[in-house]
């Protein structure tokens, strides 16, 4: 078959348009019978180029209506009715008689029932409902004359526990029923990643085609004097209004979505040529955000203020112009943002990079350089989670009775999951059975029935658990938000509980005053007074990428010698110069100096790694372990992307002593046993594994979903049963996710013998921006509890005696 | 072991971390909704709770009545968190609790999880309530007695320190009424602000909150 006997090729010849050579080579390799990864940037085609075979393989073979012949997955729900729109277009222009229905946790049950009956031949899902279509039990019938699945964003779910599932049932589909597999995406570095995550096989080829335009970048140029410190880009507000009202549309990119509201209000503030501007992050409901989303196609909104809500996917191919706010953080992700400007292959996208401080500045001449040169970060990849494991043994009961030898090398055919050990799968699935404890366990409570050789779910009772529960994401305990009668969208309880009535916050750009919390709703209403608090969002900000961390430190140690600098970062880097240094690229600069607060004395230490903040947060409390096994009692210490600053009662001598890298790997792993953050880990885990059922059935009106304190399971878990199974997947995802153990190790091997010591009288314009950061980390949280619990104590004594 | 007397009734009681309220004079211990069992509960769901939370409430409890002289126990109702817990109790939890039943003088004050049907054989007094120096001692807040001694409600208060928020389980009393934190490993708590404990204690009332190794004590402000 020849691509030029395709529909779509004849549909764009009507069109005046044509095929890319990229989408040709798909449609041949795919004839060929290869499974294909397409690599395009965006706006280069690749729906067409992903759908093409399939839609010619329909057509041409003449499959009767009802063949389910292509299932498409998607990360997001919003990209599958985007990609169906896409699609539809070129198919009701060719009548052809193809009918593509999406499938996502928004599709009526009633909807869902019909598609089963009477599946669409093209299928649009998510991991998430992709996993609940396996565990039916009719899937040998359902999936019988498929031949093609293609994942979109396929970068996306090499590092995420997403990810594993979808990789676990794509396993197990394959194991079904054969198919061929195309992944697209628009931002690729490790292909051969790509090609094993995609289908484990050597033989999957690649068709990549690079931007023959490389974006316009320039820094957003302002005469206010750029910030030492914080994250406001007030400083540039009117310059940004400016840039905004040149262009007919554009997106302004922030990295929280505090940042994004504040910037939402202030622009509206000075919005005298009533622009139409618009806000969007993940909290706000979702009526909301669609139309949003809805209004920027249509071309109402001129303007709109996002986070990392917008970075995926979506087609609009009309914004002209895309900001970056604040530090890029990465470059692989600066790329996506600015892909989003100009969806078409053969115009430059425009962006404008706006620092909100000096180190920000320096981050984004930084990413200029790597975009210039392609120098793009590796992608992550993460091995298969075994709390994931553990829902999908679930599904698959449900769907099958199964043999444990047989799906033990099925789950080994997922490429995260190659190296999963015969033990661990048995833990996991002793886990799933009957709570896997050691001692005594839930024998007779079984989920798992054996049959012989086979293993099969026990009750029906266990199906709806597993549907209301599916998913391999934990969003932390939300509330959703009340403002007379309608719904705002979510907000993290932890947020609210920090709230007293009569308190006055930001929430999708209104002024509001909380009122109270009644069950999981939290009561607020239109305020005009000030004051407000913004919710800060707990997570919404990545750490500085280890390839944008190399490249700012070689600027910082070429002391940002030739690079155009605004005066106001000429003056910083002078002082940084006269009263400390620069580092040289590979060194630690720490930097000593002492100052006064009030009547105290603090002794203060900066270091500055550049190696981003998880990092920096880890060794913040390994340093402050040993800060204290020299005799010193430490205040605390506050962390960056860039440096760490500790205070301290006084002075440290052997400051070499602090680095020694055996002893703090060492510290390592006792801190991690007792940190707070671990806690919050295996909360994650006990759900995704199916230890606690988040929502159950006719417990969603109660506010607090899980009914228990995971931090006492941890506890008691650790203390009776130190082998089990989770904690085992807490402590290798904690060496991951928490503090990037690999990272940690190369730090501190790249530093050894490397470390350079500037004792000050006055802190430096690097470790300065340190004195003003907020969030203030403390040696013990318990410590400290009881130190404010008993000033609180003495205070409200006080009074009631003052009486 | 740190602890907080406080005065109940013109009598001296000493309030403890792990929320035991302890008579010296009478050499008494009171504690309340222990909820035996509660973990392994969820198994009849299907949730596979770690079956640990009945051996860690009873070690702590034989740690107490080992460090002090106590010769009878109170127990305020809710022993058991339903009428199987024993069946799934394991040996070791079990012979600890037999134990205690054995060398101390036990009585239970009936709550509304306790089956009295197999409690009546293992050797605890049960009773609605106790009467003792005219204290009424019960599960539920006795109204037309002077003063209750009573639990139920698990309370826990949230406090605000230091800009971020803490919930801890507390004992709330007044003149007349003393409310006791739940001594359960895995039981949740009720908020002291929630309707149906403030109306038991407005309007002036004192908390005392529970850390892990220390009691506090606030006063309402009103």
């Amino acid at each position: 078959m020849k691509y030029k006997d395709n529909p779509i090729d004849k549909w764009l010849k009507k069109k005046g348009w044509f095929l890319y050579d990229h989408q040709v080579e798909v449609f041949n390799l795919i004839s060929q019978g290869y499974d294909v990864i397409l690599h395009a940037p965006t706006g280069g085609g690749k729906t067409i180029g992903g759908f093409m075979p399939s839609i010619n393989d329909f057509i041409n073979n003449k499959y009767e209506s009802n063949v389910f012949h292509t299932l498409y997955i998607s990360p997001l729900k919003a990209l599958t009715v985007d990609v169906q729109r896409n699609l539809l277009n070129p198919i009701n222009d060719l009548n052809l008689n193809i009918k593509v229905e999406t499938r996502t946790s928004d599709t009526s049950a009633y909807n869902k029932s019909k598609q089963v009956k009477k599946p669409p031949n093209f299928l649009m899902t998510t991991p998430e409902s992709f996993a609940l279509l396996m565990a039916r039990t009719d899937i040998t019938e359902l999936f019988k004359n498929l031949k093609f699945v293609i994942i979109d964003e396929l970068h996306t779910f090499f590092d995420s526990k997403r990810g594993h599932l979808l990789s676990l049932n794509l396993a197990r589909l394959r194991s079904i029923k054969p198919f061929q597999t195309i992944g697209l995406s628009a931002t690729l570095k490790d292909t051969d990643l790509a090609k094993k995550y995609l289908s484990n096989n050597e033989d999957t080829k690649l068709v990549s085609t690079y931007s023959r335009v490389s974006p316009k970048i320039t820094i957003l140029k302002s005469d206010n004097r750029i910030p030492w410190s914080g994250h406001s880009p007030r400083y540039a507000l009117s310059d940004i209004y400016l840039e905004v009202i040149k262009f007919k549309s554009s997106i302004l990119f922030v990295n929280t979505r505090a940042q994004a509201e504040i910037l939402f209000e202030s622009l509206w503030a000075i919005n005298n040529k009533n622009k139409k501007i618009a806000i969007h992050h993940g909290s706000l409901e979702k009526d909301l955000r669609k139309k949003v989303e809805r209004e920027i196609v249509e071309g109402h909104i001129e303007c709109v203020v996002a986070t990392s809500s917008l970075d995926l996917g979506l087609d609009w191919g009309n914004i002209d112009l895309v900001m970056q706010i604040g530090a890029p953080k990465g470059v692989a992700r600066l790329i996506q943002r600015i892909g989003r400007a100009n969806h078409t292959i053969n115009t430059p996208s425009r962006a404008i990079l706006v620092p909100t401080n000096c180190f920000e500045f320096v981050e984004c001449i930084a990413a200029k350089e790597c975009i210039k040169l392609n120098l793009l970060e590796d992608e992550q990849y993460s091995e298969g989670s075994l709390d994931v494991l553990a829902q999908h043994i679930v599904g698959v009961a449900i769907s099958k009775k199964f043999k444990k030898e047989e799906l033990y090398e099925q789950v080994k055919k997922a490429w995260p999951y190659r190296n999963l050990n015969e033990e661990d799968f048995e833990k996991t699935l002793s886990f799933v059975e009957n709570g896997g404890y050691s001692l005594q366990g839930y024998e007779e409570y079984s989920r798992l029935k054996r049959d012989g050789e086979y293993f099969k779910i026990k009750d029906k009772s266990l199906i709806t658990k597993y549907r209301m529960n599916v998913g391999a994401i934990v969003e932390a305990e939300m509330l959703r938000l009340r403002v007379s009668n309608r719904y705002l969208g979510n907000i993290e309880e932890w947020f609210i509980n920090g709230l007293s009535a009569g308190d006055t916050f930001i929430f999708a750009g209104k002024r509001l005053m909380f009122e109270k919390v009644v069950g999981n709703i939290a009561y607020a209403k239109i305020t005009a007074l000030d004051h407000q608090k913004i919710p800060s969002f707990k997570g919404g900000n990545l750490p500085l990428s280890t390839h944008l961390s190399k490249s700012v430190r070689k600027i910082f140690s070429k002391q940002l010698d030739g690079i155009d600098l605004p005066d106001s970062l000429k003056k910083w880097s002078k002082l940084q110069s006269k009263f400390s240094s620069f580092p040289n690229e590979n060194e630690l600069l720490v930097e000593t100096f002492k100052r006064k607060t009030g009547k105290q004395e603090k002794y203060y230490m900066a270091l500055h790694p550049f190696e981003g903040r998880n990092t920096h947060q880890t060794l913040g409390f390994l340093i402050l372990r040993r800060i204290k096994k020299l005799g010193i009692q430490p205040f605390g210490f506050v962390a960056n992307d860039y440096s760490i600053l500790f205070s301290f009662s006084q002075e440290i001598e052997d400051i070499g002593f602090l680095f020694s890298q055996d002893i703090l790997i060492e510290d390592l792993y006792e801190w991690l046993e007792e940190t707070p953050l671990i806690k919050r880990l295996f909360r994650e885990i006990a759900i995704i594994s199916g230890l606690i059922y988040k929502n159950l059935p006719g417990n969603q009106k109660t506010g607090k979903q899980v009914t228990f304190n995971t931090d006492l399971i941890y506890e008691v878990l650790r203390k009776h049963d130190p082998h089990h199974i989770l904690l085992k997947i807490t402590t290798e995802n904690a060496k991951k996710d928490l503090i990037d153990l690999d990272r940690l190790s190369n730090f501190l091997f790249r530093i050894k013998n490397k470390i350079k010591i500037n004792r000050l009288n006055r802190a430096s314009a690097l470790a300065f921006s340190l004195l003003f950061e907020y969030h203030k980390e403390t040696p013990d949280k318990n410590e400290l509890d009881n130190f404010y619990l008993e000033k609180l104590e003495k205070e409200l004594l006080e009074e009631v005696n003052a009486l | 072991m740190h602890y907080k007397e406080v005065f109940f009734a013109d009598q001296k009681f000493s309030i403890f971390p792990n929320g035991e309220l302890y008579w010296q004079n009478k050499k008494t211990l009171i504690i309340s909704d222990l909820h035996f069992e509660k973990g392994s509960f969820f198994s009849e769901t299907r949730q596979f709770i770690p079956p640990f939370d009945t051996i860690e409430t009873l070690r702590q409890l034989t740690k107490f009545i080992n460090d002090h002289p106590v010769d009878i126990i109170i127990f305020l109702g809710d022993l058991v968190h339903d009428k199987l817990a024993f069946q799934r109790m394991t040996e070791e939890a079990k012979e600890l609790f037999f134990a205690i039943l054995k060398n101390k003088n036990c009585t239970l004050t009936v709550g509304n999880h306790d089956d009295t049907s197999f409690l009546r054989h293992i050797g605890l007094n049960l009773t609605k309530n106790i009467v003792i120096d005219d204290i009424c001692f019960s599960h539920y807040p006795t109204i037309d007695k002077k003063f209750s001694i009573f639990g139920h409600y698990h309370p826990k208060v949230r406090l605000k320190i230091n800009s971020r928020g803490i919930w801890t389980s507390c004992f709330v009393l007044n003149h007349e009424r003393l409310l006791i934190p739940s001594y359960g490993y895995f039981t949740g708590g009720l908020s002291i602000k929630n309707l149906e404990i403030q109306k038991l204690f407005e309007p002036e009332y004192e908390i005392y909150p529970l850390t892990k190794e220390k009691v506090y004590k606030l006063a309402n402000k009103k």
